[in-house]
């Protein structure tokens, strides 16, 4: 079973018929619309945001078609929802293919695909010096990444020899798998990728095959396990200086707007909207739209200057009582609530 | 040439290529170069046509511009040329991150052979980029795609003379495996060329036995194809011409255990095609499934037999496809599978590259909508992807054919006569391919024939007609495909040479 299907009915699930399939397809692309990105906090599905970025339209269609044939979906208008019939195949399919734990797009979706690149080009070279050998085909042929890691040599052999930089290189990594293993997580999902000297690695398709997985189901497992590393890394650089170095990116990409950003500069020197509005001579509804945006992308943001905590747990009640992301269905339900608060509250729910 | 100069090629040779000679053909096209000469040369495939530009880069003060059809083997070239040590090589096409982009196009002076995709050169920022270098030597690989005439013309290459024009009237060295007179003759035409001088070599391979065998349906052919794939000693590549089907009988031969088996299409990331084609070059996969997208930029020297699934729509393409067989010069089969229904298919493919009538139709309403605006190039993509019913290729067809025409009102009937101009080649050549597999004769002497040379002498194992000694091709280790077991330790180990 193409494990994109149990993927897709569990987002049809989550948005409860408020969205459409569109939404869903560029979630798990990562299209980085302020309409995908609410969609993404609102709905809590923060951990598929751009977790299949290769993702084709005709084989998202495909899997739709399949789920809308089997009556697994209904698709009404410009709304899609989750059958009966549906929800116990997503159920039962997860049961046997957990959606993997570690997965988490929103944290990582800069990060994960660098971090694989500039790995994996470093250990081919690694391998390539353990045997005498300076000409190779690079698996990674991106410029910038070449670049990146011709760079990171340069800098790590003040420190090291190429003997000391095989050495320890090989001994973070035998760790890192090591403790991955002892949490129950399969290093083979990554080792067998990775490329040395006249020894290219396997394929996603090849491990997918030799484990008898559907190739969707691999593809989501390895990228949460690269997620779980960059996690780690993080969280241990000390343990891991070399492979830490690695995960780290120069430049995050910002989720906010540049607009949103200048408002976000005045908010932290204490301006209030009004004041906001007046110096940069934009509507209060901009104003107000770019706070919602720093609520979605920064989890130390506080709303409680902006909507009273009474207020902030009422709305909260309603939209879980009434299953709803939609503005509206909240406000009929709580009028003393205005549409800024209800968004603010919405952009900050827990996952 | 002076005495000197020629002893400073074979040094350059040696030096940067790790050569000792040349092959057949290199060294008078070289030299052709060399002299500031246009050049035209049709070399077969796997005889070596870039080291008939990559050296003269080392002479020539400029820097080489290659334009190249294929992006997967322009990426290839690249590649080989880095691992050999030459850094001053890039691709410019539509690959490339727009981040990537903008760096070789601000380092462009660095570059000594730069390679580009014929639409990339209809950008007028790359001109004018391009403007700015100095260019030694202007290359046109399958300068075939110029013709009309030719089973693949791209209308990209009819701007090439007037790019050549823009870039400083360079010299030009015009490449392709295959060209008939009529194809040579526009290849100098368009590129302004008339005085170039001509290098032709033969396209005869004489350690590759041509084989055709007959099926009586899809089921039958299917079964001889595992039947041989068991028995023939590998490495082999088999064509296919649909991805799916190149991915379903990857799948089958694993299953067989005849493999290991993998397929490689247009449709794979770069790091999977480099992974694949690496596995393929050391031995570790035994079949490639493909589609036509692969082998061009594979060294690989021991390829011991090629099957086609379906048979090429043109001849040209089978004897390029085939010449990848037996680089070493030792023994090597090609097959052709054929049954009656696979004409069905090829007449579909043909069809299918080429708008029908309805389209053309349907695409004037659009543009009527869109109050006749010409397309832009850079916008092809993006205008394609709101559009239902057209392939990819009928789409770009439509948007360039129009955004070049002078009279707009006499688009549709010009649209149609192109088609149906192209229909008839394409058909011609098909037919072309469909006497040869019916041929009742020496299929060799068909073949060359086609190129309008004769058989020199008797071969053995020549094709099927003169007789095949098929026991000679068979396995006979009878290796039988190891399952891999996961180790990670082991694995980690050996990459890092722990053991
Ligand atoms: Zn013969």
């Amino acid at each position: 079973m193409n494990y994109l299907i149990p993927v897709l009915l569990y987002c049809v699930e989550r948005f409860h018929k408020e969205r459409s399939m569109s939404a869903v397809y560029y979630l798990l692309k990562g299209k980085k619309s302020a309409q995908t990105i609410q969609d993404a906090v609102w709905y809590g599905m923060k951990k598929l945001f751009s977790v299949y970025p290769g993702l084709s339209r005709e084989d998202f269609q495909k899997a739709v078609a399949l789920a809308e044939q089997k009556k697994w979906i209904t698709i009404t208008g410009q709304v899609a929802g989750i059958t009966e019939a549906g929800r116990k195949v997503s159920a039962d399919l997860f049961n046997r293919y957990p959606l993997p734990g570690h997965l988490d797009g929103w944290t990582y979706h800069d990060t994960d695909n660098l971090f694989w690149q500039r790995l994996s080009l470093i250990v081919q070279t690694i391998s390539n010096w353990a045997n005498d050998e300076t000409r190779f085909f690079p698996v990674q042929r991106d410029y910038l990444i070449q670049n990146w890691v011709k760079n990171w040599f340069r800098k790590i052999r003040l420190k090291y020899t190429k003997q000391q930089l095989a050495d320890a290189f090989y001994e973070e990594l035998y760790r890192l798998f090591a403790e991955m293993e002892s949490e129950e997580l399969d290093p083979n999902i990554i080792v067998y990728r990775l490329t040395g000297h006249k020894k290219p690695g396997l394929t996603p398709v090849q491990i997918a095959n030799l484990y008898a997985w559907d190739y969707v189901y691999y593809y989501f497992l390895f990228r949460s396990y690269i997620h779980f590393i960059i996690r780690k890394l993080r969280l241990e650089k000390q343990q891991y200086p070399l492979l830490y170095s690695l995960a780290r990116i120069e430049h995050p990409r910002h989720f906010l707007t540049k607009s949103g950003m200048k408002t976000y500069q005045y908010l932290k020197m204490g301006y209030s909207i009004e004041k906001i509005s007046r110096l940069r001579k934009l509507k209060r509804n901009t104003i107000e739209d770019h706070i919602v945006e720093i609520a979605i992308t920064d989890p130390n943001f506080s709303i409680d200057p902006y909507v009273l905590p009474e207020l902030q747990q009422k709305i909260n009640q309603t939209a879980y009582r009434l299953k709803t992301r939609k503005l509206k269905k909240i406000k009929e339900a709580l009028p003393e609530a205005d549409y800024f608060s209800i968004r603010l509250v919405l952009s900050k729910m827990e996952q | 040439m002076t005495k000197g100069e020629t002893m400073d090629l074979e040094h350059i040779l040696f030096e940067k290529f790790s050569y000792t000679s040349f092959r057949t053909g290199q060294k008078e096209i070289i030299e052709s170069v060399l002299e500031g000469q246009d050049t035209l040369a049709l070399l077969p495939t796997g005889s070596g046509k870039s080291l008939c530009y990559q050296l003269p880069g080392y002479i020539l003060p400029g820097a080489v511009l290659i334009v190249s059809p294929l992006i997967s083997l322009m990426q290839d070239q690249v590649e080989q040329m880095k691992v050999r040590g030459e850094k001053r090589a890039v691709a410019l096409n539509s690959f490339l991150s727009p981040e990537e982009k903008s760096f070789v196009l601000k380092n462009l002076h660095f570059f000594k052979f730069i390679y580009i995709s014929p639409e990339m050169l209809q950008s007028e920022l790359i001109i004018r980029k391009l403007q700015e270098i100095e260019i030694s030597l202007f290359v046109i690989d399958e300068a075939h795609c110029i013709s009309q005439w030719g089973y693949d013309f791209r209308p990209d290459y009819l701007e090439l003379g007037k790019i050549r024009k823009l870039a400083g009237n360079p010299p030009i060295l015009a490449l392709t495996a295959t060209a008939g007179e009529e194809v040579r003759r526009d290849i100098k035409k368009y590129l302004y060329m008339e005085e170039a001088k001509e290098y032709i070599y033969s396209t005869d391979r004489h350690n590759i036995a041509v084989s055709v065998i007959h099926a009586a349906n899809y089921a039958e052919k299917r079964e001889q194809l595992f039947d041989l794939v068991g028995r023939l000693e590998g490495p082999g590549i088999l064509y296919f011409s649909s991805k799916k089907l190149a991915d379903e009988t990857a799948a089958e031969i694993n299953r067989r255990f005849l493999g290991p088996a993998a397929s490689y299409h247009a449709d794979l990331d770069p790091e999977m095609r480099i992974l694949l084609q690496q596995q393929f070059l050391y031995d570790e996969l035994k079949i490639m499934c493909a589609t036509s997208a692969f082998g061009m930029g594979i060294n690989k020297e021991n390829i011991r037999y090629i099957i086609h699934f379906h048979p090429p729509l043109t001849v040209e393409a089978y004897v390029q496809e085939i010449g990848r067989a037996g680089r070493d010069g030792k023994k090597s089969l090609a097959i052709l599978l054929f049954s009656e229904d696979d004409l069905f298919l090829q007449q579909q493919l043909i069809a299918g590259e080429l708008p029908t009538e309805q389209q053309i139709d349907a695409f004037c309403k659009w543009l009527e909508k869109n109050q006749f605006k010409p397309v832009e190039w850079d916008r092809i993509e993006e205008t394609y992807s709101g559009m239902g019913g057209y392939s990819e290729v009928q789409w770009r067809l439509l948007c360039k054919f129009y955004t070049k025409m002078h009279n707009r009102s006499s688009f549709p009937q010009a649209m149609k006569k192109f088609v149906d101009q192209r229909l008839q080649i394409k058909n011609k050549k098909l037919n072309e391919m469909i006497s040869f597999i019916h041929h009742q004769g020496c299929k060799r002497e068909k073949l060359l024939r086609f190129f309008n040379e004769e058989k020199e002498q008797p071969i053995e194992n020549c094709c099927d007609y003169c007789g095949i000694d098929f026991s000679f091709y068979e396995d006979r280790n009878h290796a039988v495909q190891n399952k891999v077991s996961f180790q990670w330790k082991k694995r980690l180990g050996e990459i890092f040479k722990r053991m």
